[in-house]
């Protein structure tokens, strides 16, 4: 009977112990996988003041959106503690913002021929469409790592086990907007290829 | 189209009329020695109740028999082999030059190792490579080229005796296009082969990476040292695209992909032979088999077409 229940203990320990590397695996995973995303992101925001600078030169009349998008990239450029879910959030919130906001930039980049068909803007959109592309891949790698995490976190005993050790569930990297939801297209906008 | 007709009429079809009388005398042969195959091998099976009716020494009428049943199937392969280089020549070469394609007929510096370095194709030990195709559409590069690949493999019959023989294990194209987005890392594309086939197969090809498709994740499985750059790459618009490109091809298993050099490889297993240029024992002069070669030719454009490989938004 004392063997039994020996042996009993010993597969519980080794279970818990099992869920708990995995519980483990899954958040480094997740980790790794937000820290691509902001290597990606720091391309677009390193991207950004150039196109600022071309696009000030010819959208005279958009200031405000030129000033928005500014203030949306520092806001976006914020230090964020990746252990902590609700400053992910916010800080995913912040890059949707940001994005959004170079969407309408693009969409009224439309009216303005000149930008449309300057050399260095048609080299920045280039590198941009391919930023966006990397972002975009990068996100689906963050939200498939985060399905695994939270479902792993969310489910029993898996709750159970993540609630002792501090493992928490991580946000989805979602774009709220439905035009946004398609990856920027800047050759689209700018009307070349 | 009618352009081709034009070329067709001109420049290939007094060709073909001429190897027309050189067809027919192949064939003649190849029938009549077809027939001494035939009475040798029969001959060395029943050398024993032969040798008895003839009187003639059982040995070496067996040993003769052999013979004559080998040089003469010998000499079929020889004069079909001869003959269907000619049709190539007559038929294929000029089709692709008329396309704005190099052709030679040989696979001689088609860079098959980059496939082998990409672990897209299966072990092998003999690899026989013909047809190799150029060219270039838009800004895509590409090239092609027909493949066999063959294992050797031992086989023991009932009375022990082993004997080796070769298994095709690999019959098709092997095609690479210069692939518009840039990479660095190695991403490949192989057919679903089950749970536990997948863990075996994917030893060393790199890191699984799962995807969101459903349908394209029940046909393939992809491994790449970069998760990110593997979802580059294989955008949800790109993996539709390959689906949508077995269902063409009308294959689930036979195509796999790797992204490597800058460059999409594509190894399509059709099981099949390519750009032969039609059946020896039909007349040369048919337009079938212009028609046919134009539709194996487009494949190579339709391909670039249909993935969409000319569109540098990224997308």
């Amino acid at each position: 009977m004392e063997i039994l229940v020996g042996a009993l203990l010993i597969a519980l320990v080794v279970i818990i112990y099992a869920w708990y590397v995995v519980l483990i695996r899954r958040r480094n995973r997740a980790l790794e996988a937000l820290s691509s995303i902001d290597v990606q992101l720091r391309k677009r925001h390193d991207l950004l003041p150039n196109i600022l600078k071309l696009a000030q030169r010819f959208m005279t009349h958009e200031r405000d959106l030129l000033s928005k998008v500014v203030e949306l990239r520092n806001e976006a450029r914020q230090p964020y503690d990746p252990g902590s879910s609700d400053a992910v959030h916010r800080h995913l919130a912040a890059e949707g913002g940001l994005q959004a906001g170079l969407r309408q930039l693009f969409a009224l980049a439309e009216n303005y021929p000149e930008l449309r068909s300057s050399q260095a803007v048609l080299e920045a959109q280039q590198s941009f469409a391919m930023v966006e592309g990397h972002i975009s891949a990068a996100r689906r790698f963050y939200n498939s790592a985060v399905t695994e995490l939270n479902n792993a976190v969310q489910i029993f005993p898996g709750s159970f086990i993540a609630k002792q050790v501090g493992v928490q569930p991580l946000p989805f990297f979602e774009i709220e907007d439905e035009a946004v939801r398609q990856p920027i297209d800047a050759n689209e906008f700018l009307g070349a290829r | 189209m009618d352009e081709y007709d034009s070329f067709y009429q001109t420049s290939i079809l007094p060709e073909l009329r001429r190897l027309e009388k050189q067809r027919r005398r192949t064939v003649q042969n190849i029938i009549m020695l077809g027939a001494l195959a035939i009475a040798g091998g029969l001959a060395a099976i029943f050398h024993g109740p032969l040798s008895a009716v003839t009187g003639w020494d059982e040995s070496h009428l067996f040993v003769a028999a052999a013979a004559s049943g080998f040089a003469a199937a010998a000499l079929i392969f020889h004069l079909r082999s001869r003959m269907r280089r000619e049709i190539k020549w007559a038929l294929v070469a000029p089709t692709c030059r008329f396309l704005g394609l190099d052709y030679s007929l040989d696979g001689k510096g088609f860079p098959l190792e980059r496939f082998k370095k990409a672990r897209i194709l299966p072990h092998h030990d003999v690899a026989t490579l013909q047809d190799r195709i150029r060219g270039k559409q838009d800004d895509i590069d590409f090239e092609l080229c027909e493949a066999s690949l063959k294992r050797r493999v031992e086989r023991t019959d009932g009375k022990g005796q082993t004997r080796s023989e070769l298994r095709t294990l690999f019959q098709g194209l092997l095609l690479i296009y210069s692939f518009p987005k840039a990479f660095r890392g190695r991403t490949l594309v192989v057919p679903d082969k089950t749970w536990l086939g997948n863990r075996l197969a994917g030893l060393g090809l790199g890191e699984r990476v799962r995807l969101e498709d459903l349908h394209f994740e029940k046909l393939y499985e992809v491994f790449s040292n970069d998760q990110v750059e593997a979802r580059y790459l294989l955008t949800p618009v790109f993996m539709e695209r390959l689906t949508a490109l077995a269902d063409r091809l009308g294959t689930r298993r036979g195509l796999s992909f790797a992204f490597a050099d800058r460059d999409l490889l594509i190894a399509f297993n059709s099981g099949a032979t390519h750009f032969e240029g039609g059946s020896l024992f039909r007349p040369l002069e048919r337009p079938e088999r212009a028609k046919a070669l134009m539709q194996e030719l487009t494949l190579i454009h339709d391909l670039i077409d249909h993935l969409d490989l000319t569109n540098r938004t990224g997308i």
